[in-house]
């Protein structure tokens, strides 16, 4: 049993180091010294097979806090682009959580007309591509005055049916007798949503949290295509085109675009174990 | 009970919870909202001076505020070589007089002139005059003038720079109520001085020298930083800063009442208080001339009555003044907006809605660039951006096409017919017709090219025969192998520089390429290339000609000022002409500046009247290096090089070598204005096309595989292109 | 009696207890289905539409617009590869991700860290990760480094029919830990009570695996496949910030020709090509559904 264990830690290592390296280099690469990058990825932007080959110093050849100065001190429009972001994230999952949780339970534990065509529906609806409904979403948004605004962005991201797809799984494990044995003891359906449902279809909000969260952080399309205000502009459209000579700043703000999804990880985390244990303890 | 209960209660919550969510939403629209149904109202007026602008023949010399608020501008006419006052005290009349005896007195004591006339509370005149005094270094005197007209020369107490040509050059002075002066001298600072000439202190040591004093603090424009250093007269020590962060290079400041001072910039004029660091925009620049690039504007006062004097000069030396005074019936935003869409940022367009505006005070033009600095926004993100908006029946009035695929938008049909327009003009043939007909489909005009540019290549005139065509070019540069043809260094520039005048014959038809055309053309480009020579574009392409490094030197023209250099090495050479630059087709142009209206546009009518504008007397004879103009009367016009006496050029090339002169003769420019009447075949390379030939023809270039191949490896790489 | 009455009772109950169930359920959805109509359906709707006009939506013209789009070159070559990309990627993500998650299921000790190792890639945000990618496959980057040291010449992965693996590369890299969560929720809810009542009946652990694991996973097992289609169709962001418009011929997907479609205003062949895709998607879907639920 132990050596199998070992060799599975092993293996785990191995590919989890692989995983975090694109992660370490875009981390050390942030405390490297502005033109020394320039020097070391200059022939990234030349085409042609040239003798000199790029290259990436695992500790950076002069470390510095220059780019990081120049990103958090000298760039007053990063902060506000950070609490754009947050501002659009936190409304788009505390609506999820709302409205797209009943949801999920209704088509997990409830029968109706027209349900599995509605279920299919929600699916061919999360396939369309941003590209095919822009203009689309754009006709909508103008006419409900959404247009260049926050609402115009947290508003389609509350409805999306990824959630509610993530968390109907999540529900309809639930096992029939527990449902069955709260209705015997005379509960209401909504009692039995919130007191069995969310604490035992915990595992799959919070999946669905985190990942929202993730997805909605580093949202790209929407903003850039809907908020024409620059004021209003979340982090991730901060990162200027690629040039060597803003290497150091690209890295430093990514960097700083990745601590908070690590940071819901490493919180979520936490919580979907207790969630998971939870649903276990009740076995 | 309890079932419906619960159900209730959490109905309930939900629609808490929207409403929340909603009312953060909404309340940020409110705040808008607000602002534009309250419909707020009053704004800055511009209105032009009759009296004082110089199409009486009298330039602006000199704007003169008395403490009492009066204003006295003084007009310069060379024809009499007289100087006439036009004093006011209220903005609305005018007085005209004589100037004083001690104006007259002072100009002929000797080769003086005026460069700036102040006054203190009790009535004296200070007189800051200029002398060619190279010998001494001290190019400045100051005169005090009573108001019984003694004149006395201050004894300043100079304080003297350590460069021996510039010991004391004064470029402002600023008079106190109290009669102290204040001055900026060059590579100082300002300086403080009593009205007898005694040196009282320098504030800071700024190599700006625009500043103001409003009560008891001085404010000076520290040009590196960006920011208003602001000092207490008294101490001469610094007590605050201000920043400027947003504004440009080339503002102006001016004092206010009670302490305050204004900023001008193009943007528009900006108040900030006694004491205060906030800038509060009281006049909106792109509204009012200020946002006009051909205009270049100074001497900002503020009146008796609160209405302030703009004077404006623009390159011909005309000059105009403009009050500015507060209308409270006007809403503060005009009631039209006409939206302009450009990928990048275009003057011409700025001074088109500079002069429309001007036209129509109750129209606002909002220019929108697509391409505005470098932030995550590509070229494709922005024309998805504008194409979503078209496509859902929204967008801007206008289009500027430039950088824009024209075809697609003219084929989708989202552009308005201009042909009343062009007709309009054409009438009495005032537009160049070859140019203007680019875009032209059977009598219909969806889009406009209001200027051009021509590819040209200066040589001399002896081998006017080598540059017919592509053939004989490549024969040329075949013969004479002790020098290029001109300067370039990658197989890409060439290509490109080519580009223009091959790529017509590139794409057939039925949108495939030409292998045969395709294959010529690179066959004689590896010719060239193989006899580049030595110099690389770094070597500078007309300070090779001019040094006789080459034959002969390429540009792409952009305008009748926009050739310096070309000429310049003209000059040196003492001789050279420029010819249409060879290729496989003959007498090309490349559109610019073409406009096209929304078709979805709910103000056609006055969008119409932009482009009217745009191809107008006015705005085509405008200063602008964007393009030839299109306009029949502005093409004659910019050949007479009118104000190109004034100008004189050193330009530093590689190395030791440098090129001095004026702008073009009146002979060149005939030359180049013949040239522009032969143009006959419009060009517009596809960049995308473009990419893929050089991309794929690296390797032929190297001598690593046949034309052929490189042909086949072009064809398969934009099939995928042209197949879309 | 009374026992009688009290059955009966219980009836009538579930009848009615039926029909407010529907209606419960209904409630439970509305709020969803009221933003989803709103926000996505409508615009679905206005994609059809616009799939079968031209002229900017003011003519009818049937299937017009769908021959033309099916005769293009173009679209024929993206589609072909886009299909390629997902039948590799997608059955390589989902046994990988599987595989990893009853890894970190299996041990014993703080799976944690490994998770938010796997977890991290989902954190770095696109435009920081087309740098190493950059880095990393770019004809002067790193493995063209090692290939020089190797065998003495480059690889240009971009300019190359290898381009495609780039791709699969960072998707894999990318939703590897997206999955593995859902796999590892997945096989948190089934009961440990069946394991140790195989490993009592004798079987071994690749029984188990195959014979309560893996059925158990079904359902698992249909959303992470719908959510890895889903996540292939973004990896356009990368292709295009590698690539740009026209990357090498491998690499061009549906995206990159419906970009180019709407730069170049051709909104019907756009909406034509979406219609197209997702009804394809969605046979492949439901074929899919059915074909796990009919192994039930």
């Amino acid at each position: 049993m132990t050596f199998k264990n070992k060799i599975t830690h092993i293996i785990l290592i191995a590919l989890s180091l692989l995983f975090i390296m694109p992660l370490l280099m875009i981390f050390s690469g942030s405390f490297e010294n502005q033109s020394q990058l320039i020097e070391n990825l200059e022939p990234l932007f030349n085409s042609g097979n040239l003798e000199n080959k790029a290259k990436w110093h695992a500790i950076p050849m002069y470390p510095t806090l220059k780019s990081y100065v120049e990103i958090l001190l000298d760039s007053p429009e990063f902060f506000i682009m950070f609490w754009n972001s947050c501002k659009l994230v936190f409304p788009i999952l505390m609506g999820q959580l709302i409205i797209n949780t009943p949801g999920a339970w209704g088509f997990a534990r409830y029968d109706f007309k027209g349900k599995n065509a509605l279920f299919a529906l929600y699916i061919v609806l999360m396939l369309m591509p941003f590209q095919v409904t822009m203009v689309s979403n754009y006709i909508v948004l103008n006419y409900f005055k959404l247009l260049n605004t926050r609402m115009g962005i947290i508003l389609p991201a509350i409805f999306s049916t990824l959630s509610v797809f993530i968390m109907y799984r999540f529900f309809k494990g639930i096992p029939n007798a527990v449902i069955e044995a709260a209705r015997m003891d005379g509960a209401n359906e909504f009692q039995i949503f919130l007191r069995i449902g969310i604490p035992m279809g915990a595992p799959g909000i919070a999946s669905a949290m985190v990942l929202g969260f993730l997805e909605y952080w580093n949202m790209l399309e929407q903003p850039l295509a809907f908020l024409e205000d620059k004021a209003l502009w979340p982090l991730s459209l901060y990162m200027p085109a690629i040039r060597p000579e803003v290497t150091g700043g690209y890295l430093v703000s990514s960097v700083i675009i990745l601590i908070p999804p690590l940071l819901i990880f490493l919180i979520g985390q936490k919580y979907l174990e207790k969630g998971i244990q939870a649903s276990g303890l009740k076995e | 009970m309890k079932k419906i209960k619960n159900m209730v209660v959490y109905i309930c919550i939900i629609c808490l919870c929207l409403v929340s969510l909603t009312a953060c939403g909404s309340a940020e629209n409110n705040v808008t909202k607000e602002n534009v149904s309250q419909e707020a109202m009053g704004r800055y007026v511009e209105k032009n001076i009759e009296e004082l602008s110089s199409e009486d023949g009298g330039m602006l010399a000199y704007t003169a505020v008395r403490k009492d608020g009066t204003v006295d501008l003084y007009k310069y006419y060379a024809e009499e070589n007289l100087t006439r006052i036009y004093s006011t005290a209220d903005g609305n009349s005018f007085m005209k007089k004589e100037v004083d005896p001690w104006y007259t007195k002072i100009t002929h004591m000797g080769n003086y002139y005026i460069t700036k006339i102040d006054y203190d509370g009790e009535g004296n005149i200070y007189v800051l005059i200029y002398e060619d005094n190279a010998d001494s270094g001290i190019f400045n005197k100051i005169f005090k003038v009573t108001p019984d007209n003694e004149i006395h020369e201050i004894d300043m107490e100079w304080r003297e720079t350590e460069v021996e040509d510039l010991k004391v050059y004064i470029t402002d002075m600023t008079v106190t109520a109290e009669g102290e002066l204040m001055i900026s001298q060059a590579l100082r600072g300002i300086l403080h001085y009593t009205d007898e000439g005694k040196y009282l202190g320098q504030y800071g040591s700024s190599s700006d020298g625009r500043f103001t004093v409003s009560d008891d603090y001085i404010y000076n424009f520290d040009v590196e930083q960006l920011k208003i250093n602001v000092y207490n007269t008294e101490t001469h020590e610094m007590t605050r800063e201000i920043s400027l962060e947003g504004l440009t290079l080339s503002l102006m400041l001016s004092s206010g009442k009670d302490g305050s001072i204004y900023i001008t910039d193009r943007s528009g004029i900006y108040k900030i208080v006694k004491d205060g660091v906030i800038l509060e925009k009281i006049i909106d620049g792109e509204l009012t001339s200020l946002s006009i690039p051909s205009l270049h504007f100074s001497g900002i006062c503020e009146g008796a009555n609160g209405e302030f004097y703009i004077s404006y000069s623009d390159m011909e030396q005309n000059t105009s003044v403009a009050k500015y005074e507060f209308d409270e019936n006007m809403p503060t935003q005009p009631s039209m907006e006409l939206t302009v869409y450009t990928l990048e940022e275009n003057n011409t367009l700025r001074q088109t809605a500079g002069e429309l505006q001007n036209k129509n005070p109750d129209v606002k033009v909002n220019i929108k660039v697509g391409l505005d600095g470098d932030t995550s926004v590509t070229k494709t993100d922005a024309i998805k951006q504008l194409n979503g908006e078209l496509l859902a029946g929204k967008g801007p009035d206008l289009i500027l096409l430039d950088g824009l695929s024209v075809e697609s938008y003219i084929q989708k049909g989202v552009l308005a017919d201009l042909s009343d327009i062009v007709n309009e003009y054409m009438k009495d043939e005032k537009l160049l017709s070859a140019v203007i007909n680019t875009y032209a489909n059977d009598g219909k005009y969806p889009v406009i090219s209001t200027k051009f540019h021509m590819p040209i290549i200066w040589t001399d005139e002896e081998y006017e025969d080598y540059m017919q065509n592509l053939d004989t070019f490549t024969e040329f540069a075949k013969e004479k192998i002790d020098k290029p043809v001109f300067t370039y260094s990658e197989p890409g520039d060439l290509i490109r520089i080519f580009s223009y005048t091959c790529f017509p014959e590139w794409i057939n038809e039925g949108k495939e390429i030409n292998g045969q055309e395709l294959t010529k053309f690179l066959q004689d480009m590896k010719i060239l290339y193989d006899h580049r020579g030595g110099l690389t574009g770094s070597d500078g392409n007309a300070f090779a000609w001019a040094f006789n490094k080459t034959y002969g030197c390429y540009s792409l023209l952009k305008g009748y000022q926009s050739y310096v250099i070309e000429n310049l090495a003209q000059e040196k050479r003492q001789g050279g002409i420029p010819l249409f630059m060879p290729g496989q087709v003959k007498n090309i142009f490349v559109p610019a500046n073409c406009i096209g209206i929304n078709n979805n546009s709910s103000n056609i009518d006055i969008a119409k009247e932009f482009v009217s504008l745009m191809l107008s007397d006015a705005v085509q004879k405008a200063p602008i290096n964007d393009g030839f103009p299109v306009n029949l009367n502005a093409l004659e016009y910019g050949a007479l090089g009118i104000g190109n006496e004034n100008m004189y050029y050193a330009i530093g090339g590689p190395g030791e070598e440098f090129l001095e002169g004026g702008l073009p003769s009146r002979e060149r420019l005939e030359v180049v204005k013949e040239l522009c009447y032969k143009v006959k075949n419009p060009s517009v390379p596809d960049e995308v096309l473009i990419d893929i030939i050089i991309e794929n023809s690296k390797e032929y270039f190297a001598g690593e595989i046949t034309v052929e191949d490189a042909i086949e490896k072009i064809k398969e790489k934009s099939k995928l292109y042209l197949s879309e | 009696m009374k026992m009688l009455l009290k059955k009966s009772r219980k009836n009538q109950n579930y009848i009615c207890r039926n029909n407010k169930k529907s209606l419960t359920g209904w409630l439970f959805i509305l709020p969803s289905l009221a933003g989803v109509s709103i926000f996505y359906l409508i615009p679905f709707a206005d994609v059809v539409k616009r799939s079968v006009t031209e002229g900017m939506g003011s003519e009818f013209v049937g299937l017009r617009n769908y021959t033309t789009v099916l005769e293009n070159e173009a679209f024929l070559l993206a589609a072909k590869n886009t299909v390629k990309f997902m039948l590799i990627c997608i059955p390589l993500l989902l046994v990988f991700s599987l595989l990893c998650g009853v890894m970190i299921k299996s041990i014993r000790g703080r799976a944690d860290i490994y998770k938010t190792a796997f977890l991290v890639p989902l954190a770095v945000p696109v435009a920081s990760i087309v740098l190493i990618w950059k880095f990393l496959f770019h004809e002067n980057g790193f493995f063209s480094m090692l290939a020089v040291n190797i065998s003495g010449n480059s690889i240009d992965f971009m300019n190359t029919d290898l381009a495609v693996y780039v791709l699969i590369v960072s998707y894999l890299w990318k939703n590897t830990g997206y999955d593995m969560i859902l796999w590892i929720a997945g096989l948190s809810n089934i009961p440990a009570g069946l394991y140790e009542a195989a490993s009592i009946d004798g079987a071994g652990r690749i029984k188990q695996f195959f014979y309560i694991t893996l059925p158990n996973l079904k359902g698992m097992l249909f959303i992470i496949f719908i959510l890895s289609v889903i996540n292939s169709f973004k990896v356009f962001r990368e292709a295009y910030l590698i690539g740009g418009n026209y990357p090498h011929t491998s690499m061009y997907m549906l995206q990159h020709l419906f970009n180019n479609w709407f730069v170049a205003l051709d909104i019907e062949k756009l909406c034509a090509g979406a219609v197209i895709m997702s009804i394809v998607t969605s046979v492949l879907i439901i074929f899919f559904k059915n074909s796990i639920e009919g192994g039930r």
